[in-house]
């Protein structure tokens, strides 16, 4: 690789020093190949990007498309084949039927966001003082359209999912804190200007948020 | 519990695999093959998480496949986090594909508001950099940014790139994963970490620091150049003094202006990369036009287009760029050009840039690297490489200033 060269890849890279970044310049300025071969490398860098990007792009639209619309194949069956397939259809519309909200999830809970958020240490009068930094735990809000709480919560291995019947909740959350108790290792959330919430970790089901965002 | 343990193991998906696979994406069908896994591992996690029976989460099912399979294309090496946290990293996912969505109908202002984390996250990487003891150009001129400045330079770098991304007609993979979170790729906004980092310290830290201003004016030089040389005939002396009258001129005006954004910085931000904002100016003099038409030789007269260049620049000193619509288009009208000129390159020098630019959305892969894998030498690989280029400059010549450059300018 010339020396060229190397100077237009360490610039693309952001590692030229200051004496190479002067070398590049004063070429740049004085040097029209030079200039061409920067706007041929850009380029080149564009092109092939775009290009890769195109044909990923297709291929997800297309497995999408796919999964979508999946075509029946096959070729000339006996009668009765047919016969046991739509009894067996029948059978298996019943069944869906009857179970469709719980198998599809039809305005079930849908994610509508995540964050990572900090936890700040509950002090007392013997740690008063020092930093409060507590860690982090990953904050999730679904939209459960479905539920009758207005807010309901799971807290189990550092991650708070927390279902909203209104997604547009979310962003009342942003004041609230969250609060570990060290000693007795509890998470609490704290709205503003509300008392603390002890969070309950690791239960089967969604539990009751009792503050309204 | 033991009895069933293989059950679970067999419903958890093979990621290690799809990572290995990812890294060896060489042309259309097997990327197809790689988008086709990614869907069937993730598709029952993203279902539970975005019901596919609703058909407004159609688009954004389609958004986060695609990123996820950029994200997948450029783990690290040695990244074992997404293999342990998939879920926890397909959940920033969505939330950042949300985002991604909603770009097109929000200002950049807006868009870069939306999202702290991935602002936090260029903030971060700033910090990285001013701790970082490397002697590079950059490393230096972040390390003078001061503590304060760090949240503004990575709220206007954000806002850099996302005027950029609504204006790109193609679709791309933003995100990766890097340090266990989910982040704006840093090869696509690391032209705009840099510059902003550069005007920021112009502005406050240090004034005599305007080397990224010499690097937008080269650009600019060549862009001119482009447009006005014949590449048949030797330039005119006066056609060069022409061009560099107006380099000139514009560094003139944009170092004028310099002294309003310092005392006044919220009323001006670079939506763009410098040289497209600079080229902007010189779209709108009249000396381009003169140099376009061949008319250099003589004095300007009062009615002849374009409009007077003060009036110009004027539009440009609210941070609304003049003209970047036209600048897209140019950019597209020249990437298929080059795309032309590609086509006339054998397979094997089609193959080789192809490999050796942005092979996983990240930087370019090294001769070195390539030469295993291509089977063949470092040398043999500079030589074809080099000898393709030679041949893709003489295509993209093409005979001087086209209908379509003068149209664009």
């Amino acid at each position: 690789m010339t020396d060229r060269q190397q100077l237009i890849r360490k610039h693309r890279q952001g590692t030229l020093t200051d004496a190479e970044y002067q070398e590049y310049l004063a070429l740049l300025r004085d040097d029209p190949t030079f200039q061409e071969d920067v706007e041929l490398d850009r380029m080149l860098t564009q092109v092939t990007r775009q290009d890769k990007n195109r044909l990923l792009w297709e291929a997800v639209q297309a497995a999408e498309a796919d999964a979508t619309v999946r075509p029946l194949s096959g070729g000339s069956r006996p009668w009765n084949t047919y016969a046991m397939a739509a009894c067996v259809a029948g059978l298996l519309g019943w069944v869906t039927w009857l179970l469709w909200p719980s198998i599809t999830g039809s305005s079930g809970p849908e994610l509508v966001r995540t964050e990572k958020r900090d936890v700040r240490l509950l002090l007392d009068e013997t740690t008063k003082g020092y930093d409060d930094y507590g860690g982090s735990v990953w904050l999730r809000w679904f939209e459960n359209s479905r539920q009758q709480e207005p807010q309901t919560y799971t807290f189990c291995r550092d991650t708070l999912t927390v279902y909203l019947k209104n997604s547009r909740d979310t962003t009342q959350w942003q004041p609230v804190q969250l609060l570990f108790n060290a000693d007795q290792r509890k998470l609490y959330v704290q709205p503003p200007n509300q008392p603390r919430r002890l969070l309950s970790e690791c239960l089967d089901n969604p539990q009751p948020l009792s503050f309204t965002p | 519990m033991a009895l069933f343990d293989f059950l679970s193991s067999r419903r958890k998906p093979d990621i290690q695999a799809l990572v290995r696979q990812g890294r060896h994406l060489t042309d259309a069908a097997s990327i197809r093959e790689f988008s086709n896994q990614v869907r069937a591992t993730f598709a029952p996690l993203l279902d539970s998480r975005l019901p596919p029976n609703n058909p407004a989460n159609s688009p954004l099912r389609t958004t986060v496949f695609f990123e996820l399979c950029g994200l997948i294309q450029t783990l690290l090496e040695d990244d074992r986090y997404f293999i342990s946290h998939y879920e926890t990293v397909l959940d920033e996912l969505i939330t950042v594909c949300r985002w991604k969505q909603q770009l097109s109908n929000v200002s950049p202002e807006a868009a870069a508001a939306a999202d702290k984390s991935l602002q936090l996250a260029i903030q971060k990487r700033l910090t990285y950099w001013q701790n970082s003891q490397k002697g590079t150009h950059h490393h230096r001129i972040i390390r003078l940014l001061h503590p304060d400045d760090l949240p503004i330079v990575a709220r206007r770098t954000l806002r850099a790139f996302v005027a950029r991304y609504k204006r790109q007609q193609s679709e791309e993979p933003l995100f990766w994963l890097r340090e266990e979170r989910v982040e704006l790729c840093f090869p696509l906004i690391k032209d705009y970490f840099f510059e902003q980092s550069a005007f920021w310290v112009f502005l406050f830290r240090g004034p005599n620091e305007a080397a990224f201003i010499d690097d937008a004016l080269g650009n600019v030089r060549g862009w001119i150049r482009r447009r006005v040389i014949d590449d048949e005939r030797p330039p005119e002396p006066e056609l060069l003094n022409g061009i560099n009258d107006i380099v000139s001129k514009v560094q003139f005006d944009f170092m004028q202006k310099v002294e309003g954004f310092r005392a006044n910085p919220d009323s001006f931000y670079l939506d763009a990369g410098l040289a497209t904002y600079l080229i902007g100016f010189v779209k709108q003099s009249r000396a381009i036009w003169k140099l376009l038409t061949g008319l250099y030789k003589q004095p300007i007269s009062d009615n002849e287009p374009p409009a007077d260049e003060d009036e110009a620049v004027g539009d440009a000193d609210t941070g609304n760029l003049p003209a970047t619509d036209d600048a897209a288009d140019e950019d597209d009208y020249l990437y298929a050009k080059l795309r032309q000129c590609m086509a006339s390159l054998s397979q094997e020098e089609r193959d080789i840039i192809y490999a050796h630019h942005d092979h996983d959305y990240s930087d370019t892969v090294p001769f070195e690297t390539l030469a295993s894998r291509l089977k063949k030498s470092v040398k043999s690989l500079e030589g074809i490489y080099k000898r393709s280029l030679d041949k893709l400059k003489k295509c993209a010549r093409g005979g001087g200033a086209s209908q379509h450059q003068l149209a664009t300018a």
